[in-house]
C-alpha cells in the first residue's frame, strides 16, 4: 500500500514537471548592429546610442573613442532604428539593402527581418 | 523534445509494469526516496553571450531522488537562479539582470565508496527559462529552452541510520535556446552555452 502510494506520487511529480517544460512558440531574435561613426565634436561620446523599435528601446551603448559601437537586443519583427540623440547623420554605408536616414536625420531606419547589420562609416553633419 | 517526453513516458510505464511483475521478489524494499534542498553557483564556459555578459549565476532550489532498482534511480531538481551582474549591457539589450528557472531531470547511478561516502553519476535533460526585465518597465523578455546535463555528486552520510546526508555536486549543462540571427555565428553566440555548476545540498532520506 505504502509502495503504490510512492509510485503514484512519483508519477504525479513527473507529470507536473513535464507540463512545466513547454516549447517556445514564436521565433525570437537578437538584432545585432555594429558600426563606426566619424565625429568631430568630442561631446558626441557622452550621449548613448540606441536601437529603437516603435519608441521602445531594445539596446543601448556609449560609442567608443574610436567612434565604433556594438549593439544587440531582443527583437521579433518589423522595422527598427539606430537612433542618435543630438547629432544628425549626413551619410552611411552598409551592405544591407533598404536602410535609410529618417526625416529628422537623427536615425537610420532598418527594414524588418534584417538582424545583422554593419554600418561601415556613419558621417555626422 | 517529443522524443524526450516519449522517453519519460516509457520510463514511467516501465516502472509500473516492473512493479507488478516483480512484486513477489519484494524488490521495492530497495526503493528509497530522498529530498534535498540545495544552493548552487553557475558560470558559463566558452565563447557565448552567457559568458561575456554575466559574471555568474547563484541560485537555490529543491530536488528529489527515487532509487528504483539496485543502484539506479531517477531524479529531478528545480533551481531558481539570479545573475549577479550584467557586464556588457550592449550585447544583452536594454534589459536588467535576469532570473532563471531551471529544471534538471536525470538518471543516476550510485557507487558506495565507504560506509560514509558514496558517489553518484548523473545523466539527464535540463530546461531553462530566463526572464529579464526591460529597463523601461514594459515587462519581461523571456528566452531559453533545454539541453543535456551530466554530472557527479559526492554523498556524505551524517548519521548511523543513514537518514541525513550532505551532498556536494558538480554538473555540466548544455544550454540551447532559439535566438535567431541572420549571421549563423551571432546566432550561435546568443543561442548556445555550456554551464558549469556546483551545488551543496542537505539530503533527507525516507
Amino acid at each position: 500500500m505504502k509502495f503504490s502510494f510512492k509510485i503514484l506520487s512519483a508519477v504525479l511529480l513527473l507529470s507536473v514537471l513535464i507540463l512545466r517544460c513547454k516549447e517556445d512558440d514564436a521565433q525570437i531574435f537578437r538584432a545585432y548592429v555594429e558600426g563606426k561613426i566619424s565625429y568631430s565634436d568630442a561631446k558626441f561620446l557622452e550621449d548613448p546610442i540606441h536601437l529603437v523599435k516603435e519608441k521602445k528601446i531594445i539596446a543601448e551603448t556609449l560609442p567608443k573613442e574610436s567612434g565604433s559601437f556594438v549593439l544587440a537586443g531582443p527583437y521579433d519583427k518589423g522595422t527598427y532604428r539606430l537612433q542618435l540623440k543630438n547629432y544628425k547623420i549626413k551619410s552611411f554605408s552598409t551592405d544591407t539593402k533598404g536602410c535609410k536616414i529618417s526625416a529628422d536625420s537623427l536615425s537610420i531606419e532598418i527594414p524588418g527581418g534584417e538582424t545583422y547589420v554593419i554600418f561601415n562609416d556613419i558621417v555626422l553633419k | 523534445m517529443k522524443k524526450f517526453l516519449l522517453f519519460t513516458f516509457s520510463a514511467i510505464c516501465f516502472l509500473n509494469i516492473d512493479a507488478q511483475k516483480r512484486k513477489r521478489y519484494n524488490w521495492q524494499e530497495e526503493v528509497k526516496f530522498s529530498i534535498d534542498p540545495h544552493v548552487k553557483i553557475m558560470a558559463a564556459l566558452g565563447d557565448n553571450f552567457m559568458k561575456d555578459v554575466f559574471g555568474y549565476f547563484y541560485g537555490f532550489g529543491i530536488g528529489g531522488n527515487i532509487n528504483i532498482y539496485k543502484n539506479f534511480g531517477l531524479g529531478a531538481e528545480y533551481t531558481y537562479f539570479l545573475a549577479n551582474d550584467v557586464k556588457k549591457p550592449e550585447l544583452f539589450g536594454y534589459l536588467g539582470a535576469p532570473s532563471m528557472s531551471n529544471f534538471d531531470w536525470y538518471l543516476f547511478h550510485k557507487d558506495a565508496i565507504s560506509e560514509a561516502f558514496a558517489v553518484e553519476e548523473l545523466l539527464g535533460y535540463s530546461t531553462y527559462r530566463m526572464k529579464s526585465p526591460y529597463l523601461d518597465n514594459s515587462g519581461n523578455f523571456k528566452e531559453g529552452n533545454g539541453g543535456l546535463n551530466l554530472g557527479a555528486r559526492i554523498v556524505y552520510t551524517l548519521d548511523n541510520e543513514g537518514y541525513q546526508q550532505v551532498v556536494f555536486g558538480t554538473k555540466i549543462n548544455f544550454y540551447n535556446s532559439r535566438i535567431g540571427n541572420q549571421n549563423p555565428e551571432i546566432e550561435k553566440y546568443f543561442s548556445k552555452a555550456v554551464f558549469l555548476n556546483f551545488s551543496l545540498a542537505y539530503r533527507y532520506n525516507f
